[in-house]
């Protein structure tokens, strides 16, 4: 085991998959000579060459479908988008070419690229570079969605989507890059999709979460427990494919449901949930599910602001105890 | 013109033109009766320009299209009866029906997908190129497109990107003076598409896209320039877009200047019957020409009585190939 | 002409009496200035006469008990017959303290939730309302402080029924003997006996009948039968189903919106098992015939004594039939099984002296009937003419088929 940053275990995890198969590169702004705008991709170009370790324009358009272009000749592109905000400019080659071509090619062709799209607020870059926009990309079939929350997550989750046949949207979180985590030794670290953690076991209530304010749930509970609630953290790490059988496990076991997401509260991911929630397990709630997450508005620039409008662990221990009084 | 061409090469060309000029009207009139779902954007009159780009190519070579991708495709290989079959949307087309005449697709032939979005196939070619370049394999990808994709940004990004990185990427422009309803010159400054190969320091021709022969030359020594590794160049093919943007558009946009212009076009520039003439000067026998004529006329005979007997898709392939693994799980919820 | 017999104002201080013996029995003649009880005060004995010439057609305050003064003691009537209109007994002077009124008061504390505007409509989570049905309760009488009844009410309103029935055994629980946790059947059975005591108010009728053409009905029936025995369960099933179809107002279950009548005649029987009891009900009792009833019965029986019983099995019942001859018991008090308003208790065939049509005392079978209604959807009247058609069936069968 080694203590290390999410942003190291990122870079550890490109460059295994890159010594593991020639067809794997990365592209992006900045990734080769700066080594990335967040580090992901630090010393890469040294041992890979600029070909491999490919600094683009600022053509997102372009360079997003060049990487779908030379998955469909079987390369394993990872496409740095620096924030995802900035899917504005690069959408067509996800969502009609990478997430359709395999469909309507019959199943002759594979997109084996990964899209890696730092997100999330809290660093006051104002409102065009702290979106989370995962929910945006869960409403494209045919793109694979994943967020992990620390460090060894982020390193077995991204070389399993290197490894993946099909396009992934990979969401890293710009405020967890710096925390440091234990990640085991070797080369082989596989974070299966559609397999959810139970972070902290609970009886009473369950946090669903992921990325960064999966941390918050965690402090939540501990604040929680001084008022005897037991709280039940579920870390989902891959929205698509989703871990059904976890949440209702959960979910069964505790009656009352609370979501956190730091996407904007309409129409985010966790509206998508909780609609399978009370369509599927209606019986098992003992009160009607609750959503936290950032306010239906653009996000602000000042620090006190900013600060009001997404989710922290107050807020959800305060909407986890409402649910439990109703 | 030029005279050096062989008896065989030039049967080639006349047959990959024929092919696609039989395959496109056929497929108009089973549209209009019904047999085929969606639009269709046939590229008849045009045939020049995909038949003679794809004669400068390899088979290890590769092609992106745009929505009036048929020919392309078919010049690359791709056979007949199966993208039939995928304008009638049977389980025998070329994508099992579930892609149509938009994405008619045949990766074994290294035909990676005519395309829905406008210019969306540019970026395409050039990862396809990229692949290439970091593998250090000699494969050039070609990049077929219209005027009007010309204008879109993602043109200008790849053809920077293609140009600074030297990608063995090919532009092939068809310009046939019509975005839908808008003439090119209306919004457009330069006199023709090529001179935007001066933005990028590349090299840049614009040739007479009726005619096959003058297509071939300009393609392949873009070919050859791209394959020795230096990277790409812009080949803008002049034609008329003599037919409607698609099977049932009719065309009110146009003034009589226009339509007498198409009239012109397709009277007097037909590129099949500019060609016969050129293989008639060349000495081509009459017969070997009807021969070609007769076998291209049996194999889109054929090729529609193999898409009228297939039978459609399974129901329960609606719901496959969406993801490479893990399908029934990321499809259910 | 009825006259009351009322505890006399003795003195200007006398509050109470104590009825202390009735020197009459009710359906004893009675002549003016008889004496009819004794009662007697803090202070002095003194005995009651009657004021006119009759029958005692009722009595209604026990020997031993405490009432006001000018509390109705009994009825005086020229015959058995004459209508005594509504006789509810009169207040206790001291209201009788038992534990099992705390229990109660506590779970009245906060009102069911049920909403006013629309009569029958329960805030209630989902999961409250599948615990609910599973065990037993009617979720609007489960109280709730909060807007929407949780789950965690209603397994405390469940437990809180439980403990008003078993307060009795609270009263003499002992330090020492061993605790033996209850199953989830006496949980459920407790809680519906609770809730079926605590919502309807149940009187309970009983009537001796001569079972002596029972007897021989029941034989006969058995001499030819081939498939297996028709018991007196089966052959009262068939008796109650055919009374109910004639007197059909009992036929009926208590609903939030009114009462309903059923269709047909569901009789559910009920059946001892070794650690409760569980009800499975024959359907359309009235379309069947006895040998049909006997087989579906002893069917039910075995399944239930497999505890294979489904939903289907046990649902639906519009009347119910206890039968404790089997144990020796003659009248008992059945408890209704909601929602349906009436049960019929069946005691032992036991051989007693009876008076014949020639007034000779003689050895005849006789049988007790008790039938159980909720007084919310029938009276007394209508229950007792249905007990009156039973007990006809029972001792001249053939008039079932009049």
């Amino acid at each position: 085991m080694s203590r290390i940053s999410m942003s190291n275990a990122i870079r550890d995890a490109i460059c295994e998959e890159m010594r593991h198969d020639n067809n794997v590169f990365i592209m992006g702004e900045d990734v080769g000579v700066s080594g990335g705008a967040f580090g992901c991709s630090k010393d890469l170009m040294q041992e890979f060459g600029e070909f491999r370790v490919l600094d683009t324009p600022i053509s997102e358009m372009a360079f997003t479908g060049m990487g779908v272009g030379a998955a469909m000749r079987g390369m394993r592109p990872v496409v740095e988008i620096m924030f995802d905000d900035f899917l504005g400019v690069c959408l067509d080659p996800i969502m009609n070419q990478a997430a359709k071509i395999r469909y309507m090619t019959g199943g002759q062709a594979n997109v084996p690229v990964v899209f890696r799209l730092p997100m999330g607020c809290g660093r006051r870059n104002a409102a065009q570079h702290s979106q989370c926009l995962e929910a945006l990309l869960t409403h494209i079939p045919g793109l694979k969605v994943v967020a992990p929350s620390t460090p060894w997550e982020a390193k077995g989750l991204l070389k399993t989507a290197i490894r993946d046949d099909s396009p992934v949207a990979y969401f890293e979180h710009k405020l967890l890059y710096a925390g440091k985590g234990e990640v085991p030794e070797g080369d082989d670290l596989l974070v299966p999709f559609g397999q959810a953690a139970v972070k902290r076991q609970g009886k009473d209530i369950t946090l669903i979460s992921w990325s960064r304010q999966l941390l918050f749930c965690e402090d939540a509970a501990v604040e929680l427990t001084k008022e005897g609630i037991d709280a039940e953290v579920l870390d989902l790490r891959s929205l698509v494919p989703l871990d059904w059988d976890a949440i209702h496990a959960s979910v069964s076991k505790t009656h009352h449901v609370v979501i956190v997401h730091e996407g904007v509260k309409r129409s985010g991911f966790g509206a998508e949930l909780s609609a399978q929630i009370s369509e599927e397990l209606f019986d098992d709630l003992d009160a009607p599910v609750e959503r936290v997450a950032s306010l239906n508005i653009v996000a602000p620039y000042t620090g006190p602001l900013e600060d009001l409008y997404f989710p922290n662990s107050q807020r959800i221990a305060e909407a986890a105890k409402r649910v439990l009084s109703q | 013109m030029t005279g050096k061409y062989s008896k065989d090469f030039m049967l080639k060309a006349y047959e990959n033109m024929l092919r696609i000029r039989e395959f496109e009207q056929t497929a108009i009139n089973c549209s209009l009766k019904g047999m085929t779902f969606g639009n269709l954007h046939p590229c008849v009159y045009q045939e020049a320009i995909p038949a003679g780009a794809v004669l400068a190519l390899e088979e290890q070579d590769y092609v992106t299209a745009s929505h009036r991708g048929h020919g392309s495709s078919i010049a690359k290989g791709a056979q007949t009866d199966e993208m039939m079959a995928e304008l009638f949307g049977k389980k025998t087309g070329c994508c099992g029906g579930k892609g149509g005449s938009l994405h008619v697709t045949d990766v074994s032939k290294g035909v990676l997908g005519a395309n829905g979005i406008v210019a969306a196939g540019i970026p395409l070619a050039g990862g396809s190129a990229l692949a290439s370049k970091i593998r250090g394999t000699d494969e050039v990808t070609i990049a077929f497109f219209g005027d009007g994709a010309s204008n879109a940004g993602v043109f200008h990004e790849t053809m920077n990107m293609a140009a600074a990185w030297k990608l063995p990427l090919v532009f092939v422009c068809e310009n046939n003076s019509w975005a839908v309803s808008v003439r090119i010159d209306r919004v457009t400054n330069t006199d023709n598409i090529a001179v935007r190969a001066k933005g990028y320091d590349i090299p840049g021709n614009s040739v007479d896209g009726n005619d096959v022969i003058a297509v071939y030359e300009a393609v392949k020594e873009a070919v050859d320039f791209a394959r020795a590794g230096n990277g790409p160049s812009l080949i803008e093919c002049t034609t008329y877009r003599v037919l409607a943007h698609n099977v049932g558009d009719p065309m009110k946009y146009r003034t009589q200047k226009e339509i007498d212009d198409a009239k012109y076009w397709q009277t007097k520039r037909d590129p099949l019957i500019l060609f016969r003439d050129y293989m008639a000067k060349h000495k081509v026998p009459q017969k070997d020409v009807e021969t070609v004529d007769a076998a291209i006329h049996e194999e889109i005979k054929k090729a529609v009585e193999f898409a009228s007997a297939s039978a459609y898709p399974d129901a329960d392939t609606l719901t496959t190939d969406v993801y490479a693994s893990d399908n029934e799980r990321c499809v259910a919820r | 002409m009825v006259t009351k017999i009322v505890m006399p104002q003795l003195g200007t201080t006398m509050t109470e009496g104590t009825v202390q013996r009735w020197h009459k029995a009710v359906g004893d003649p009675v002549r003016k200035g008889e004496v009819l009880l004794d009662i007697s005060t803090d202070k002095y004995a003194a005995e009651i006469e009657s004021e006119a010439d009759g029958v005692l057609r009722a009595t209604l305050i026990q020997e031993g008990d405490e009432v006001p003064v000018l509390a109705v003691l009994g009825f005086i009537a020229d015959d058995m017959s004459e209508d005594i209109g509504e006789a509810t007994p009169a207040p206790r002077a001291e209201a009788a303290s038992t534990s099992a009124t705390e229990p109660a008061a506590e779970v009245k504390q906060a009102a069911p939730v049920a909403s006013e505007s629309e009569p029958g409509c329960v805030k209630a989570s989902p999961l409250a309302r599948k615990t609910a049905k599973e065990m037993g309760i009617d979720i609007a009488l489960v109280p709730s402080d909060r807007a929407r009844i949780k789950q965690a009410d209603v397994i405390r309103y469940g437990e809180s029924l439980w403990q008003q029935s078993a307060v009795a055994l609270a009263a003499v629980q002992s330090d020492e003997g061993d605790v033996e946790p209850l199953t989830p059947m006496r949980k459920v059975i407790g809680a519906r006996m609770a809730q079926s005591i605590v919502t309807a108010p149940q009187v309970t009728e009983m009537r001796e009948v001569n079972a002596g053409k029972l007897i021989a009905l029941w034989g006969r029936i058995n001499a030819r039968n081939p498939d297996g025995k028709v018991s007196y369960g089966d052959i009262l099933a068939k008796m109650v189903a055919t009374a109910l179809v004639n007197r059909p107002a009992m036929n009926a279950s208590m609903t939030e919106a009114g009462i309903r009548r059923g269709r047909g005649v569901h009789i559910g029987l009920a059946v001892a098992l070794t650690d409760g009891l569980v009800v499975p009900v024959i359907r359309d009792v009235e379309r069947k015939g006895i040998r049909q009833i006997a087989k579906e019965s002893a069917a039910l029986v075995e399944k239930a004594r497999e505890n294979s019983l489904t939903a289907v099995d046990t649902e639906g019942a519009t009347f119910t039939i206890s039968n404790l001859g089997g144990y020796g018991v003659d009248g008992f008090t059945p408890i209704v099984n909601l929602p349906e308003c009436g049960i019929l208790g069946l005691g032992r065939i036991v051989r007693k002296p009876v008076v014949d049509e020639n007034d000779q005392v003689v050895a005849g079978d006789v049988m007790t009937l008790s039938l159980t209604f909720d007084h919310r959807v029938v009276d007394g009247a209508t229950a007792a003419t249905l007990l009156a058609l039973i007990a006809d069936y029972v001792e001249d069968p053939e008039h079932m088929l009049l």
